[in-house]
């Protein structure tokens, strides 16, 4: 009933909101067209372009998994008065479309996407402008073999500010349509800064999300458990920051953070983010205990970023020398590095391995995510520093864990930030945010990954009417994650709590 | 029968309705304040996400009426007649001399209306109660709870006076047929509590999605829950916000004179007052004749709320430091309770935006502005600037702005005040705003050392005919030869309570 409501009501803005704006702006002859003919017009006297159309978003040559939400594009051109396009697979099947912009029907296109599964899908596309037609040399997507089963995306949408984080939310996002569920928004907690929903290895039913503010703490969904813990104690010097879970659900493993940030004053670059101070450690989820170890929890380093691997023997952070911050914050470089973890006895290694040396490199390696079938570690690379969104030079690469080589990723890379990637549950996608659209708003793109680690040429995350959505999106996609079922919280439980500081747990360290 | 226009009932809403105007156009700076609190969007969509929020639908229509203010007079006519429409509902609704009832009741909701964190939403609220009192009076009491529920998502929880003065009306009635029917009293009375129990009833029917804080968001009819209690006219606190009003329309004379009569001993006064004088060249002649708050008196680090740093933003866009300017611009709007936009603040964001070559963002916040009323033609003239590079430079302010822009890039740091000052003055030594700047930050850290290192400086670029006073009473001060009516040692006094205890002494 409830989900009924709400999809209901979308439907009604979504149709309200295009409908109402559709009818100014549409000419006398789309009018007429509705009005008289109620039929679609057949171009005529069609004259061809040598270049492929200029369409937003760029979805030319991408590769999409079957099943995906309609890849809906429109033309840059805003005097473009109707679109005609003819989709046709190299595996059969024809779909035809024809209005202002591309908005095709949801089960036309799972039917032929799912039809052509590694092939291609051929795009003729013609424009009417000042009443001419005009058609554009064809261009294909390619529809990869590798499916993409999970349900959807989580992420945060927040605006990209500076230090007030305003009206923000954790948002789950249907794949293979355009439906978009909030998990949790400002509205539930007014006045905190929640942080990005962290799920384990996609599952639906274990994730957790970080509250900082007046009422911080780290709310952790296990199955049915939600539990609201305070994970400051007075031997570490934070609260958890950016965390992952051990693939039992028995651990989590969390940096803590002392983040600042400071402004730019030139047009080059925004925002730099560092910490003065930073460890890792594990959460046992089962006790609320944290697990400590010197080795990562020394003064003299920065530690961050930590992440399990897949078997949950492995346990990969960041790490860099303190520096004196923030004199000598082009100085600050984090190596990539690993350490065992023992999760029947919940203790580390007893040394510290270095993956990738930034030193040696005088590369900043970050955000460590490792494939779920172990072959991979993508991570971010950048100049300096630890927050690789704020610098456009950051970008994504591959290790291969078993030889240890690693390769950027040139296909999914631009040249501005690319960062926040995750794996999807089967290991052959990856989304991640870029800001290579105008350089401020992070978007969600998603590429495939095939055996030999290459990158498909990403595409954006469609949208029903993506140059409206996304001209007035005020806010970015900020860590986006796959999920393979939809996440269920129970916000009003969550809010309360948060709010109320209802059955706060206090961790203890081991 | 015809009607007497010396009805009380006229008499109280000609009467409130003229005291309400005088108020209004009395303080034109309360309606600015609350129109850049806001941004009433002539969208489809704005008005079906109103719908989507208990009070959204008085919130809407609060905007609208809000979005007005832009002209003052106009405002102050619209606040008007909504307190009129109040009074003569509250007064139609009583008889005889308890009309009279109506005063104490309306003044009470005006005096709450002066603090400025209340929205119109309140008395907008209050005054579809008393309409839908006057279109349920002869209808029976089951429409009641269709009407209870649908209102209560309307106007939000203040419904409530709706449902009293409806069981009191509906008591009224029972009392009547009390000798007619004792039976069919008391199923009436008992019908007519669980009424206003109703929203939380609708709080059961959405166990998950709908929390508590999200149905009760009706309650914010201020923009904090505080319910207006802080209400009256503060006069410190309007007279900051009278500064910031004329700050926002460069009304920098005018500023000076108000501060030559009043003074408010606070940060955000001291920097609208600088800020002026530094407009009008005055600053090096006359700061310390104004109080002066310390080391930010004039720029506030940030603090996240939506008004502390509002003169603060306008110091950097004076002064040309767009990206700072932006910063504060964008914290503010995002400090908006509610996520609500801010014209002036967008207006802001799109100018510097613009500046820095940042065409997705300016475009995007142009894209906002064309939904509204008042800046829709503004934000039309701003669009032929998109990526329009050269005319971006011609441009008068805009120019400027990129002409002033630092010539490095660095990393801004809130305690470096002076020198970043100084860095933008060495940018473009023809910025006189930051000229007048450095200096003045100096003198507020006590920093004597490169105070005195830099008057040559002055002399070279300032082209003053002679030192300045205010530099010259801060010299001698700092050179231990403070004059008994030196200003600056006065500050200084008070600020760090002894004359010698500058924190970058020279050594002798």
């Amino acid at each position: 009933m409830r989900h009924l409501i709400n999809i209901g009501f979308k439907r009604f803005q979504e149709v309200s909101r295009r409908g109402f704006r559709r009818v100014f702006k549409n000419s006398l002859f789309i009018l007429m067209l509705i009005a008289f003919t109620a039929c679609q017009v057949t171009p005529e006297d069609v004259r061809h372009v040598a270049q492929q159309p200029d369409i937003f978003p760029d979805y030319i040559g991408v590769t999409i998994p079957a099943e995906i939400a309609p890849m809906n594009f429109e033309m840059q051109d805003e005097d473009i008065e109707l679109m005609d396009i003819t989709v046709k697979g190299s595996k059969g099947g024809e779909m035809h479309f024809q209005g202002e912009y591309a908005d095709f029907d949801a089960e036309e296109w799972h039917a032929l996407t799912k039809a052509n599964k590694g092939g291609q899908l051929n795009f003729t596309v013609c424009v009417l402008k000042d009443g001419k037609w005009i058609q554009y040399e064809d261009f294909e997507i390619n529809v990869s073999d590798y499916p993409l089963d999970d349900f959807g995306l989580t992420y945060r949408l927040i605006a990209p500010g500076y230090e007030v984080g305003g009206d923000m939310g954790i948002y789950q996002r249907d794949l293979h349509s355009f439906d978009e569920y909030a998990l949790i928004e400002s509205l539930n907690t007014p006045g905190q800064c929640m942080n990005c929903h962290t799920a384990n290895q996609c599952r639906a039913d274990q994730f957790l999300f970080h509250l900082r503010g007046e009422k911080s703490g780290t709310m952790l969904q296990n199955g049915d458990n939600l539990t609201w813990l305070n994970t400051m104690t007075d031997s570490t010097m934070a609260n958890c920051s950016y965390s992952y879970w051990h693939p039992s659900g028995h651990y989590v493993a969390s940096s803590i953070n002392k983040i600042y940030q400071l402004f730019y004053t030139g047009n080059k670059r925004r925002i730099e983010v560092f910490d003065t101070m930073s460890d890792v450690l594990v959460i046992d989820t089962r006790t609320n205990e944290l697990i400590l170890n010197p080795l990562l929890q020394q003064n003299e380093w920065l530690e961050t970023y930590p992440a399990f691997s897949p078997d949950g023997r492995t346990l990969y952070f960041c790490s860099a020398k303190a520096q004196n911050l923030p004199d000598d914050i082009y100085n600050i470089r984090y190596s990539l590095c690993q350490i065992a973890f023992d999760a029947e006895k919940g203790c580390y290694g007893t040394q510290v391995d270095t993956l990738l040396n930034a030193e040696r490199d005088s590369l900043s390696y970050t955000f460590p995510r490792p494939s779920y079938d172990g072959k991979w570690l993508m991570y971010d690379v950048c100049a300096f520093g630890n927050f690789p969104t704020n610098h456009p030079e950051s970008d994504i690469w591959l290790m291969n864990l078993k030889t240890g080589q690693t390769h950027p990723l040139k296909e999914a890379n631009s040249d501005d930030a690319d960062s926040y990637h995750s794996w999807s549950s089967n290991s052959h996608w990856i989304v991640f945010s870029s800001r290579r659209d105008g350089g401020v708003y992070n978007k969600a793109y998603i590429a495939s990954i095939d055996n030999e680690g290459r990158a498909t040429k990403p595409f954006l995350l469609p949208q029903r009417h993506p140059k409206q959505y996304y001209d007035e999106l005020l806010e970015s996609y900020n860590c986006p994650d796959f999920t393979h079922e939809k996440v269920e919280l129970d916000v009003r439980k969550a809010s309360d709590k948060i709010m109320h500081g209802k059955d706060k747990q206090q961790v203890t360290i081991r | 029968m015809k009607r007497s226009i010396a009805n009380p009932s006229y008499v109280l809403t000609f009467s409130f309705s003229l005291i309400t105007f005088a108020l209004a156009l009395f303080f034109p700076f309360l309606l600015s304040y609350q129109e850049q609190n806001q941004l009433f969007l002539w969208t489809a969509n704005y008005f079906l996400e109103s719908l989507t929020t208990p009070g959204g639908f008085a919130r809407y229509v609060a905007e609208f009426i809000v979005q007005f203010y832009y002209i003052p007079w106009f405002g102050a006519l619209l606040f008007a007649l909504v307190f009129g429409l109040f009074s003569y509902l509250l007064s139609a609704l009583l008889k005889g001399w308890w009309r009279m009832l109506a005063i104490p009741v309306v003044l009470f909701v005006l005096w709450q209306m002066g603090d400025e964190a209340m929205t119109l939403t309140y008395p907008i609220a209050l005054v579809m109660d008393l309409l839908l009192l006057n279109a349920m009076r002869r209808m029976p009491i089951w429409v009641d709870y269709l009407v209870y529920l649908l209102f209560f998502w309307l106007i939000g929880p203040l419904v409530v006076v709706y449902g009293i003065l409806r069981i009191g009306a509906l008591d009224r009635t029972i009392r009547r047929w009390n000798s007619r029917s004792p039976w069919y009293n008391h199923s009436l009375k008992g019908l007519i509590l669980p009424l206003l129990l109703e929203p939380f009833l609708l709080l059961l029917l959405f166990p998950h999605q709908c929390t508590i804080q999200a149905v009760t968001m009706g309650l914010w009819y201020s923009r904090y829950p505080q319910w207006g209690l802080n209400g009256g006219y503060d006069k410190d606190r309007y007279e900051l916000m009278r500064q910031d009003y004329l700050v926002r329309y460069a009304r920098w004379d005018e500023i000076i004179e108000r501060a030559e009569q009043h003074t408010v001993e606070s940060p955000f006064w001291s920097e609208c007052v600088n800020l002026a004088l530094a407009m009008k060249g005055q600053l090096p002649y006359r700061q310390f004749e104004f109080y002066q708050s310390g080391s930010d008196a004039l720029i506030m680090s940030m603090v996240r709320d939506q008004t502390s740093n509002l003169p603060s933003m306008e110091a950097f866009y004076r002064l040309g430091m767009t990206n700072e300017c932006l910063r504060y611009a964008f914290d503010l709007q995002e400090s908006i309770p509610m996520g609500r936009k801010s014209g002036r603040l967008s207006q802001r964001i799109v100018e510097c935006s613009l500046v820095k070559g940042n065409y997705d963002v300016a475009r995007k916040y142009i894209r906002l502005l064309k939904n509204t009323f008042f800046y829709r033609s503004w934000a039309e003239d701003a669009e032929q600037y998109l990526g329009n590079e050269e005319k971006i430079n011609a441009h008068p302010v805009w120019g400027a702005m990129r002409r002033s822009a630092f010539k490095q890039d660095f990393l801004y740091y809130y305690p470096e005040l002076a020198k970043t000052f100084y860095d933008l003055l060495l940018s473009n030594t023809d910025n006189k705003i930051a000229m007048q700047y450095v200096y003045a930050q100096l003198m507020l850290d006590g920093n004597a050392y490169v105070f005195n290192q830099m008057m040559r400086f002055v002399l070279r670029y300032g082209n003053y005919p002679e030192m300045p006073p205010v530099y010259q009473d801060a010299w001698q001060c700092m050179n231990g030869e403070a004059t008994p009516e030196s200003r600056y040692a006065e500050y200084f006094g008070r600020r760090n309570n002894a004359l010698n205890s500058f924190p970058y002494a020279p050594s002798h």
